[in-house]
């Protein structure tokens, strides 16, 4: 019995120090409300909206595949449709406020950050036709 | 009782080989977690099943389409920019402020012909059958699409240049600068390779690229867009009946893009 009190007392030690340090990360984490996402035009997502946020990563992956590799362009399923109904319209957004606050809000709260806009479209087609802008 | 031996070892490895193949078709359909299958029997039916059949676009066939243009330079005038103009609201790239750097998709060019007889005629991606852009590109982002159009994936582009560098009529360009004005027609941005797509957007909704369409309302009518495998097609028509020949047919890049009136 002796012989295993030391390996009692540091695995002891080792429990209380991950208890603690596991509370003080939950104490920390309290603040950490999912973010409210500005409400999306239209009736329905794409998919099953469960399923869109699961997947959309690699769903928006394969559409780029097909549609520029293959030349199955679909605007129903494209970048700029997702903007049209997920873009919040110039009239409400805030001055900081990019029009898809939408992916922003949710990417900064899951620490993703994606470089679409750089190059894509995030004004919604009402938008632009106000502008003056092209419409394809 | 030699033989008698042989004949066992012979049934028993049939019939082990046998197993082994029935266990295999199990195996085929085995689910290793929910959704994931080592092989997934009616995978090819339920795929054809959920989509429709379409065409096969990754695969050239004789009977997919094959685009062309091409560019009458007896009626193509010095002065008319109608084309450029045309390209610049489609594809949403401004007028250059440095004309050796800033992409100019489609721009015009003064070539100088036997004795002193000069042409103004339009330059832009030639999209060659063998575009020397496409064999450098380290990630396969330039490729050529069945149809014969020529692209930039720039979802793959890692803005080496190579291509800029291999094209042999100066068409491929890189955006220095950050992109003012997303375009909804054509996303771009610093640092991916571009040029001209002879309006794919356009072209797969059944439409004329941008140029062609306002060298006819605006211009002089000198762009003739169309599908070379057609042979009943305008553009195939005017190839045979007045003749039209690729720039630098010496490269052998069989050019898509065509020009009349150089020789
Ligand atoms: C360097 C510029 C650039 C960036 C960055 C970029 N794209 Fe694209 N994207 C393009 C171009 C160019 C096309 C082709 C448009 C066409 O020909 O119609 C395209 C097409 C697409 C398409 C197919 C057309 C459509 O709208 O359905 C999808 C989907 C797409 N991109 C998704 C994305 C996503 C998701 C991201 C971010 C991960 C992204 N893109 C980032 C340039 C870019
Ligand atoms: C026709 C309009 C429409 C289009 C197009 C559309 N969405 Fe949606 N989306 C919605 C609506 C409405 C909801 C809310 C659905 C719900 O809560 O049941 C939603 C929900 C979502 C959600 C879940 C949001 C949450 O509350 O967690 C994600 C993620 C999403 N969409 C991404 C996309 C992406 C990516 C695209 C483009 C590929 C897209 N959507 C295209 C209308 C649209
Ligand atoms: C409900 C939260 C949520 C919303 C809303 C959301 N995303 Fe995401 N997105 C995520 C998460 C989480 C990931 C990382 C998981 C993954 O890669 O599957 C991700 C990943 C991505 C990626 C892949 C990034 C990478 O580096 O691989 C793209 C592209 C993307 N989102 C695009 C969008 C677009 C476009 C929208 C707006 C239409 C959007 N997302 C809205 C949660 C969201």
């Amino acid at each position: 019995m002796k012989r295993f009190e030391g390996w009692l007392w540091g695995g002891g030690a080792a429990v209380a120090l991950f208890a603690v340090i596991g509370f003080i990360a939950l104490l920390g984490d309290r603040g950490a409300a999912p973010p409210v996402l500005p409400e999306p035009q239209g009736e329905a997502c794409l998919l099953e909206a469960e399923q869109m946020r699961r997947e959309h990563a690699d769903w928006l992956s394969d559409r780029m595949h097909t549609a520029v590799r293959l030349g199955e362009r679909d605007p129903a399923r494209s970048l700029q449709a997702c903007v049209d109904c997920h873009a919040v319209p110039a009239a409400q957004r805030a001055p900081e406020q990019p029009p898809m606050a939408f992916c922003r809000d949710c990417h900064t709260y899951t620490g993703v950050s994606i470089g679409c806009f750089q190059c894509h479209n995030e004004r919604p087609k009402g938008d632009l036709a106000e502008l003056g802008g092209v419409l394809p | 009782m030699s033989e008698d031996a042989s004949a066992t070892r012979t049934l028993s490895r049939r019939r082990f080989l046998g197993r082994c193949l029935g266990a295999g078709t199990a195996a085929a359909g085995l689910l290793l977690a929910p959704g994931v299958w080592l092989l997934h029997g009616g995978g090819a039916a339920a795929a054809a099943a959920d989509g429709e059949p379409g065409p096969d676009r990754t695969r050239s066939s004789p009977r997919s389409p094959r685009w062309g243009l091409l560019i009458d330079t007896q009626r193509c005038s010095a002065e008319c920019s109608a084309c450029i103009d045309a390209c610049q609201e489609e594809n949403g790239w401004p007028e250059p402020e440095h004309p050796q750097q800033d992409p100019q998709w489609i721009r015009k060019v003064t070539v100088r012909g036997p004795g002193d007889s000069e042409r103004s005629l339009p330059m832009l991606c030639q999209h060659c059958q063998n575009p020397p852009c496409a064999s450098v590109c380290p990630t396969r982002a330039t490729f050529r699409r069945a149809d014969g159009i020529v692209l930039v994936d720039k979802h793959r582009c890692i803005g080496c240049r190579y291509c800029m560098i291999a094209c042999p009529f100066q068409v491929r360009f890189m955006p220095q600068r950050p992109v003012a004005e997303a375009s909804p027609n054509h996303p771009r941005g610093k640092g991916a390779a571009e040029g001209c797509t002879l309006c794919v957007h356009r072209v797969d909704r059944g439409q004329q690229p941008a140029c062609v369409e306002r060298c006819a309302a605006d211009g002089h009518g000198a762009l003739l867009f169309g599908d070379l495998n057609d042979p009943g097609s305008a553009l195939s028509e005017a190839l045979r009946d007045y003749g039209g020949a690729p720039l630098r047919s010496d490269l052998g890049l069989a050019a898509r893009v065509h020009y009349r009136g150089l020789s």
